[in-house]
């Protein structure tokens, strides 16, 4: 078998734009970079803990909580601007949320000259979105639902958006077996050499009592 | 510096201009780096556009050659398999424009105009030009004081 490239990485110049837009001459660009780190997962980790305690109070269905897409980063001269791209946005529509965002982002960046501007945007179409439906089917499985039948529900769901192709693929020990082994299943077409059309995609790890599997869901949206 | 006031001094009377009052004008080199030349040119054009509007003598975007840094790293996150290496490539663009003005307006002109993904550097040269009245092109001065003014920075007026 031959070894696929990230479809993210290899339209990197034409349909697909980098998430962090900033530019540092190469001396500071490693602080630039770590600074980047501690953004993403500080506002990860943020939510992680909201949709927990969340949790304790009602057993909501996961699905419907948020799901961060992608995390966008500009740096100006005095600003930093973060736009995070959401699929539900319950808990961050909250009043207090994003203030508390921000407090916990000062702290770890430590920024002197720099104000942090957070923005949330709403997605369009949640189901069109891999790491939606990754976080959907991630939920199916630690339920015990059998494997197959998660990857079908979740094709299902992106019926009703508006796709030309979607391959989802799990490999580990699926159904707890010793042997591990990747199961996928695929609708629609999914042109991956062709540069011009786009394709999202998407790799979650998923942990099980077993082991890790892993979700790889690729979504030909259109071509241009 | 002094000297130099006190010959100008002199011409204060003789110019005998109505609005006699003191421009201090610098020579201010705006350095503009990037990965992406789209914004670049865009804020180039903003800064040059911004600088004509209120009149003041601009040299024109130099654009400076491209800087590629080549990155390689390996594609295997362990030793195993063949060697097999990732070339990146890391572009830096460079435009410089200089401008002859009073460091506020500067200011005025580089709040503006921010785009992101674009790094500004503001230089201003340590040479204070002293005019009274009317904008006198820096060459003409050269000519009237000589000794005074290119004292220490005679190479750099002419230049």
């Amino acid at each position: 078998m031959g070894q696929k490239i990230n479809p993210l990485g290899f339209r990197l110049g034409t349909t697909q734009n980098h998430h962090s837009f900033w530019f540092a001459q190469p001396k500071n660009y490693s602080e630039g970079l770590q600074e980047d780190k501690k953004i993403r997962n500080c506002i990860k980790n943020y939510i992680q803990k909201n949709r927990k305690k969340g949790s304790n109070r009602k057993m909501e269905s996961d699905s419907s909580s948020e799901v961060i897409t992608h995390i966008e980063i500009q740096k100006e001269i005095d600003t930093i601007h973060v736009i995070i791209h959401i699929g539900f946005p319950n808990l961050l529509k909250k009043k207090g949320a994003i203030e508390e965002l921000e407090k916990d982002l000062q702290k770890e960046v430590n920024s002197v000259n720099q104000r942090l501007n957070i923005s949330i945007e709403k997605v369009k179409e949640p189901y069109r979105q891999p790491n939606i439906l990754a976080e959907y089917i991630a939920f199916q499985l630690k339920n015990r639902v059998s494997f197959r039948k998660a990857m079908k529900k979740a094709i299902e769901l992106t019926k009703k958006a508006d796709i030309k192709g979607i391959k989802i693929q799990i490999a580990g020990r699926l159904a707890g077996k010793e042997i591990a082994r990747a199961e996928c299943i695929k609708k629609g077409r999914l042109p991956l050499q062709t540069i011009r059309a786009k394709i999202d995609y998407c790799c979650y790890p998923i942990r099980t009592i077993y082991g890790v599997l892993g979700v790889k869901i690729w979504i030909f949206v259109e071509e241009e | 510096m002094a000297a130099a006031a006190a010959v100008y001094g002199g011409f204060k009377g003789k110019l005998g201009v109505e609005d006699a009052h003191e421009l201090q004008l610098n020579r201010i080199r705006i350095t503009l780096s990037s990965k992406n030349v789209k914004n670049l040119e865009k804020v180039c054009a903003d800064l040059v556009k911004g600088a004509k509007d209120k009149q003041l003598r601009v040299k024109g975007p130099v654009r400076i050659p491209t800087k590629v840094l080549h990155i390689t790293t390996r594609k295997s996150p362990c030793g195993e398999g063949t060697n097999t290496w990732d070339r990146f490539e890391f572009r830096i663009h460079k435009r410089v424009i200089d401008l002859i003005s009073s460091p506020d307006v500067v200011k005025q002109i580089t709040s503006i105009t921010i785009e992101p993904g674009v790094e500004v550097e503001v230089t201003i040269a340590d040479v204070d030009l002293v005019y009274q009245g009317n904008l006198v092109s820096a060459n003409r001065l050269v000519d009237h004081c000589p000794l005074t003014v290119c004292g220490g920075a005679g190479g750099y007026l002419v230049g």
